[in-house]
């Protein structure tokens, strides 16, 4: 059925990059903290706090700062997975916002970030990027106050009698 | 950035961590049928069935009308795309971060 991928892929974010780099270079500006500090953040946007331990279950934890001075926020989590040049995976369970007022961090679910490195026959790397988990269960349960988890029992113990 | 999620969009992300009432919103995505139609090609109980359109329906994921003595279920797009902007700010974000990427390995790239 492909009509699923339509939904799901509302649901998440999954972006494919060409660069002209080796995966050992994307990788290691992934993971290497001072590598990470010197691009971290998108147009605008700086990071000059930067902590990352890129062993299975290392800490990750950036900052990032509004270059007008007008936003500071930390991003963290940690590494679930490591495998060198190819594939990492990061844990994201403090998420940043763009400005203070708007999305109260501590509603936010937790994260998953794969980043998935493919060496191409030309020599460039294709990177692939995505980001999991706005609709998981353990969400559910932040936002709706675990109601939804006994729903789901009760619909269980529906289904198998 | 602005990654802010009001807090209608609580509710339908709830509603969106089970399998199931995503499922059922992808027999939706193709255009509105009746429950009993929705309801055929998942091995669970009618009761179960309602009980995630009710989820749905309260999430303001799904929309309902009775159509003669048909129960006629279509889903109600307006939520689904504010949750689906809403990822799109992580989108943009990462879009962001692999332009700085890039711009920085075209830099090391000019080094010794």
């Amino acid at each position: 059925m492909t009509a699923l991928t339509d939904v799901e892929d509302l649901l998440q974010v999954h972006i494919t990059r060409v660069f002209d780099a080796t995966p050992e270079e994307i990788f290691a500006a992934f993971t290497e903290p001072e590598q990470l500090v010197q691009w971290w953040g998108p147009a605008g946007f700086f990071s000059d706090k930067v902590e990352a331990d890129p062993t299975a279950g290392g800490a990750f934890s950036v900052n990032m700062r509004a270059e007008d001075g007008s936003y500071e926020g930390v991003m963290s989590g940690r590494f679930i997975e490591i495998a060198a040049p190819t594939r990492l995976v990061l844990e994201i369970t403090k998420h940043c916002n763009g400005a203070a007022h708007l999305f109260d961090a501590t509603k936010m679910p937790p994260t998953t970030i794969t980043v998935e490195l493919r060496a191409l026959a030309d020599g460039r790397t294709e990177l692939t990027l995505t980001q999991t988990g706005f609709t998981d269960p353990v969400a559910a349960d932040a936002h709706r106050g675990g109601w939804s988890g006994s729903l789901e029992k009760l619909s269980t113990s529906v289904e198998t009698n | 950035m602005n990654l802010h999620a009001p807090d209608s969009l609580s509710p339908a992300f709830g509603a969106l961590a089970d399998p199931t009432r995503r499922a059922i919103l992808e027999r939706l995505w193709n255009g509105e049928i009746s429950v009993g139609d929705l309801a055929a090609p998942f091995a669970i109980s009618a009761p179960a069935v309602s009980r995630h359109l009710k989820v749905l329906e309260e999430a303001g994921l799904i929309a309902r009308r009775i159509d003669k003595q048909r129960r006629m279920i279509r889903i109600d797009p307006a939520r689904l795309h504010e949750v689906s902007d809403w990822v799109n700010n992580y989108r943009k974000f990462w879009e962001g971060q692999l332009d700085s990427l890039g711009a920085y390995l075209e830099k090391q790239k000019g080094k010794p």
